[in-house]
């Protein structure tokens, strides 16, 4: 069910109905109702893959009561080798392994080799990626010793399996989310209005901003051999709204959906169109992710031996990997990558000339090189095949570049200077303009008429919208 | 709680309030839907030909032309499970009903209106002749199915609706029997181009069998009632036949066999390559203009009264 159908809005409504029913005392009982409902909303996506979802969640539930107990390195290294078996073992099985088939081939032909080897017909479960992250982050941090294990079995299912942030995440850590489930939870007015305001703000980003870009990117993409150059240009910055706005309008859908069960969601996108540089987008974009790469593979990297010798090599295995778990294919480990050598370029910039890529006096400068680059590497992201990357972006500097778009209709551009203006306000709370919304928005009447115009918005949209772009990672 | 369902009901209310006033606005306006819906009750007493099918037989069958009385319930883009929900609706309703057109060119049997980007007409079908009921469950629940409105171009619906209101402008393009007017007049397109165009994109098509099922249906149900079926694959140009997919076409010509001898009321009259047919009487590659529409009226009604076809 995806979050605006006909089918999600009656289930939401009856889980939100019977949630707030059971007396706040008993939010064990609330916990059981979530997890209810969280199973049959993965189910009903393909109930096939509720064992995997199951099998991951027992095995660090298990695994966690006993970290919690042992105390020899040893033990605790082979329950949290378990943990990471099983999960990786789940998500290498139905991402990678027909990746890894054909690279072998690849490699093994390149030697001289034939490799008699087969790819499988392998259905990548909804929300693999995300759920497996989230409880290998829980073992991890049992095993560090920065939490405790939990006892409750509902409590630690629904961590796991909070529908909200199933399928696209955010990726919680059990520090934020699973005390949430053992505590009670009130509902306020401010919570619930708070709710669906970032519910409304997800689905504008969704419908006015992600799929109204997606046709022309599409034809961008499409013909990249024989559109202008300004053409491709203006598709690749338009990839990088559509993006941001399929993954961030879900991310705030699911955010505004948390808050109507009292459950407070991290925030995993912070205006990363505001970012000055390569590093400060990484803080901005897909936070839940980043920060779990930070924490899980890029600060072990560097303890190692070789991590300490050459930490350039950590960033960029750390990057690489990140590139990897958004898709099984070469294109994307280089997406990867190529962000990683933006970082390095920059810090080592700052170290030696004290700027980095923030050259500039004025801030609009140093976004607009950023939003550049970075529109430029989402190239990688988007094209079929790495080789089609590289042809898109060889057709990109040409005369062409200055004349107008092709087939471009101007009216795109509206809900994205909305959008803009909006996170203008929210990124610089004391400017004129946030002052101003700030104060309109005090008044009911001006809030109620911004929502009837967005949803009037949405319904001019009108028929039928693109999946999520994130749904297939 | 209390006061947070309060809000949100009250701006649900005033919302739907508005909306549902919008609604009616744009939804009285008549179109080819309401108007065929209506036309088909005036004269169904009468009909002895009904003429189902898509554009090719909306703008291609002329009942004026047709020696018994026949009324054209074709529409652009009308698959054939949509022709078996309006047969099914009016078969009992068309007391002198003899024979049943149905256009098979290569698309028809697999190509589904539903899964097409004209899908968006569905809501006509529901709004205006009841297809609502023909629908699943949770799609009878869609919003979608229902809301004139949440179609798209608001802005175009609301010009129409004005200009009809204030202006009296009819939106109406087809005559009392069902035709489309909308090729009267019209000059010849540049055929070349427009075959090739029209032949790529009806062979990326991809194979379904439920179009195959509703034509069965129809024949099946036609065949019970002592009513004929024709079969008509309708005149194309030379370039949108060189460019389609041979397959398709031998695909279709294998189906249309099959179905001829398996049924004794069902008879195919083959114009697709017929040499009656010459530039001037095309619109385009694959649908006739006006004056094709009349040639084509009468080789269908010859067809029918000939000695052959019973």
């Amino acid at each position: 069910m995806i979050f605006y159908s006909l089918e999600f809005a009656l289930f939401a409504a009856l889980a939100f109905g019977l949630y707030w029913l059971i007396p706040q005392k008993q939010f064990r009982v609330q916990n059981l109702l979530i997890l209810i409902a969280s199973y049959g909303f993965y189910a009903w996506w393909d109930w096939r893959f509720l064992a995997l979802i199951f099998i991951s969640s027992i095995t660090d539930y298990l695994v966690g009561l006993l970290l919690g107990r042992a105390q020899g390195i040893t033990f605790r290294r082979v329950l949290v080798g378990i943990s990471l078996v099983v999960n990786l073992g789940l998500l290498g099985f139905f991402k990678y392994y027909n990746f890894f088939v054909e690279s072998l081939i690849l490699a093994f032909s390149g030697l001289g080799f034939e490799l008699q080897a087969r790819t499988l017909y392998i259905i990548l479960p909804v929300g693999i990626s995300f759920y497996t992250f989230q409880t290998l982050s829980y073992t991890l941090d049992l095993y560090r010793r920065k939490i405790e294990p939990e006892r409750d079995p509902i409590a630690f299912f629904a961590y796991v399996s909070f529908f909200p942030q199933l399928v696209a995440g955010p990726i919680e850590r059990a520090s934020n989310l699973l005390p949430q489930f053992k505590a009670e939870r009130r509902f306020t007015l401010e919570k619930g209005k708070e709710g669906l305001q970032l519910f409304l703000l997800g689905l504008f980003k969704k419908i006015l901003i992600a799929d109204n870009c997606a046709p022309y990117v599409d034809f961008v993409h499409a013909n990249y051999d024989t559109v202008s150059s300004s053409t491709l240009a203006l598709g690749a910055v338009l990839f990088f709204f559509q993006i941001y706005g399929d993954f961030s309008g879900y991310s705030d859908m699911a955010r505004g959906l948390g808050k109507l069960f009292g459950i407070e969601l991290m925030q995993n996108f912070r205006r990363p169109f505001f970012a000055q540089n390569p590093s400060e987008l990484w803080q901005r974009w897909h936070i839940s992710l980043s920060s779990w790469f930070r924490d899980y593979v890029f600060m072990p990297l560097t303890r190692t031996r070789l991590g300490r010798k050459m930490p350039r090599v950590s960033l960029l295995i750390t990057f690489g990997l990140s590139g990897l778990w958004h898709g099984a294919a070469a294109k994307f480990m280089l997406w990867g990558l190529i962000h990683g050598v933006k970082v390095l370029a920059h810090r080592g910039l700052k170290k030696s000339f004290g700027t980095g890529f923030s050259f500039f006096r004025y801030p609009a400068v140093n976004i607009a090189i950023t939003l550049s680059l970075t529109s430029l590497t989402w190239v990688f992201f988007r094209a079929p095949s790495a080789a089609d990357a590289v042809g898109y972006l060889a057709n990109l500097f040409s005369m062409s570049l200055f004349s107008a778009p092709e087939k471009f209709q101007y009216s795109i551009l509206i809900p994205i200077l909305i959008l803009l203006c909006y996170e203008y306000t929210q990124e610089v709370r004391n400017s004129r303009l946030g002052r101003a919304i700030s104060m309109a928005a005090t008044y009911r009447p001006v809030r109620w008429a911004t929502y009837y115009a967005v949803l009037v918005g949405l319904l001019a949209t009108g028929t039928d919208t693109n999946q999520f772009i994130y749904f297939q990672f | 709680m209390k006061q947070f369902l309060i809000r949100v009901f009250a701006f649900l209310a005033i919302g739907l309030t508005v909306f549902a006033a919008a609604e009616y606005f744009v939804r009285g306006v008549p179109n080819d839907y309401s108007f065929k819906r209506s036309q088909i009750e005036i004269h169904r007493e009468q009909i002895e030909i009904l003429i189902l099918g898509s554009s090719h037989t909306l703008f291609g069958a002329n009942p004026e032309y047709f020696e018994a009385p026949a009324f054209n319930f074709a529409f652009t883009s009308q698959s054939l499970d949509y022709d078996r929900f309006i047969f099914e609706k009016y078969v009992d309703r068309l007391p002198k009903l003899r024979t049943v057109i149905i256009p098979i060119a290569p698309l028809s049997l697999n190509y589904m209106l539903d899964d097409s980007i004209e899908a968006w007409r569905r809501q006509r079908y529901v709004h205006y002749l009841g297809y609502w009921r023909a629908l699943p469950l949770l799609e009878k629940l869609q919003f979608k199915n229902y809301s004139t409105l949440y179609q798209s171009d608001i802005s175009n619906q609301f010009r129409t609706a004005w200009q009809y209101r204030r202006k009296s402008r009819s939106h109406v393009t087809i005559n009392e029997m069902g035709w489309s007017r909308s090729m009267e007049g019209t000059s010849v397109l540049e055929l070349s181009v427009t075959g090739e165009q029209a032949a790529e994109r009806h062979s990326s098509i991809p194979q379904r069998e439920q179009p195959k099922r509703d034509l069965a249906a129809i024949i099946e149900q036609a065949e019970r009632r002592g009513l004929k079926v024709v079969m008509v694959t309708p005149p194309a140009w030379e370039s949108y036949r060189n460019h389609l997919n041979e397959l398709s076409i031998l695909t279709m010509y294998r189906h249309i066999d099959n179905l001829v001898n398996q049924y004794p009321n069902v008879r195919h009259l083959d114009l697709f390559a017929d040499s009656r047919f010459v530039k001037e009487d095309f619109f385009d590659a694959d649908h006739v203009n006006h004056r094709g529409a009349e040639k084509l009226s009468r080789i269908i009604s010859a067809f029918i009264s000939s000695p052959y076809s019973h």
